[in-house]
């Protein structure tokens, strides 16, 4: 039901734009390499520029929309599954797509063809969710 | 400006919105394909319960190859909305099924509002173009479109006008600070000025609420168009939400042809 309502939302809108200007959820990966220091925490996805020609077109800056989408999308999700199934919570399809978000900026902007590394979802200065250790590719 | 022309407008607004998110797609390709990020394999199972009927022709739309062919087929229909002097049903139908296949395929709306503005003018549209020439389709159509044009402002207004974090200005000093929109540096720093964001937020709240008030004359319709027009250009600069601008100008005929008829 909750999936049929996400995809009603384009057929009865709303209109209660920025309700509410809370802090939102941001998204952040480490790589992991094999010496015991893990890297720094990097924000994801990395900011574009914007200039007067993407009012045109701009499906970068359109495209980085969606990634926080889904990390804002991960954090229902998160909320809203059973405390005691959370062991499951990685299997579910909103995980797997942020992951697979991590991999697509390891991948595109940093170049890199295998790897471990981990991500973290933080609202402010704290954590809450820490991800399993993933690997490339 | 008679009502048959008027619609036409926004078909060819509506299509050239249509046209551009189209064109966005293509060039973000590589993050919804089996490689990327949004691949079919991994969002079908949100329907793995739902009956087959549904699964199969979801499956056969939405995979790497099924998606290009739809995404295809919006462009050409969007490009042949654009040209064509008439509203034409199967092009408008094909604008429309894509435009909710992309939702689906999104898991909801790719960007927001401007997806809903957009199915909202394809869907009002569809259903005029099954009737052309009938005055009263036409009319109501307009009126319809004016409407929630102005509640896609009143609405957005009311809800913000409740919070004291919208009257103080704190909202919108929150929203300066966001990470989620890649504000430029230059209005970032607009949250370190609590007067100006108190005085915009004011502005804003106002302006959104008293919107309806464009229905009242021609030239107060002119007015608020121009101001909702740099409104949302602003948005643009700020938030980078250019598709709102699209979306939302298809519209603005239908709020000038309307206003006055009260």
């Amino acid at each position: 039901m909750k999936k049929a309502a996400s995809l009603l939302r384009v057929l009865l809108p709303s209109w209660r734009f920025f309700e509410r200007a809370g802090q939102v959820p941001q998204l952040a990966y480490r790589l992991l390499p094999s010496d015991p220091a893990p890297g720094a925490w990097i924000p994801c996805p990395a900011p574009v520029s914007r200039s007067w020609r993407h009012l045109v077109l701009n499906p970068r800056g359109n495209r980085n929309l969606a990634f926080h989408g889904l990390v804002e999308r991960l954090m229902m999700d998160l909320n809203e599954w059973e405390d005691d199934r959370l062991n499951e919570f990685s299997s579910s399809v909103s995980y797997a797509l942020v992951t697979e978000m991590v991999k697509f900026h390891l991948r595109r902007d940093s170049g890199l063809k295998e790897g471990r590394f981990q991500f973290k979802i933080f609202v402010a200065d704290e954590d809450v969710l820490l991800s399993e250790e993933h690997a490339l590719p | 400006m008679t009502a048959s022309f008027t619609l036409l407008w926004i078909c060819k607004w509506v299509s050239l919105a249509a046209l551009l998110q189209t064109l966005e797609f293509f060039f973000m390709r590589p993050a919804f394909q089996e490689s990327g990020v949004w691949r079919w394999s991994l969002i079908r199972r949100d329907f793995i319960s739902w009956p087959r009927w549904i699964r199969s022709p979801l499956d056969l739309l939405l995979g790497d190859r099924g998606f290009d062919a739809v995404l295809g087929a919006r462009f050409l229909a969007a490009a042949g909305l654009l040209f064509l002097p008439r509203l034409s049903p199967l092009l408008l139908l094909i604008l429309l099924f894509s435009t909710l296949l992309i939702c689906v395929r999104w898991r909801g709306p790719f960007n927001g509002g401007s997806d809903s503005m957009t199915v909202l003018l394809l869907l009002v549209l569809g259903v005029v173009s099954w009737n052309p020439g009938d005055p009263v389709w036409a009319r109501a159509a307009l009126w319809y479109i004016a409407l929630q044009t102005c509640f896609s402002f009143l609405i957005a207004g009311l809800v913000k006008i409740r919070h004291a974090s919208w009257r103080n200005g704190e909202a919108l000093q929150g929203i300066l600070r966001l990470p989620t929109y890649e504000i430029p540096p230059a209005a970032r720093r607009l949250a370190d000025f609590p007067r100006f964001c108190r005085a915009s937020s004011w502005a804003l709240l106002l302006f959104e609420c008293s919107f309806p008030l464009a229905l009242l004359h021609p030239l107060s319709a002119v007015f608020y168009l121009c101001a909702a027009v740099a409104f949302q250009l602003a948005n643009f600069y700020v938030f980078g939400l250019n598709r709102f601008v699209w979306a939302w100008l298809a519209a603005y005929p239908a709020v000038l042809w309307c206003s006055g008829g009260i």
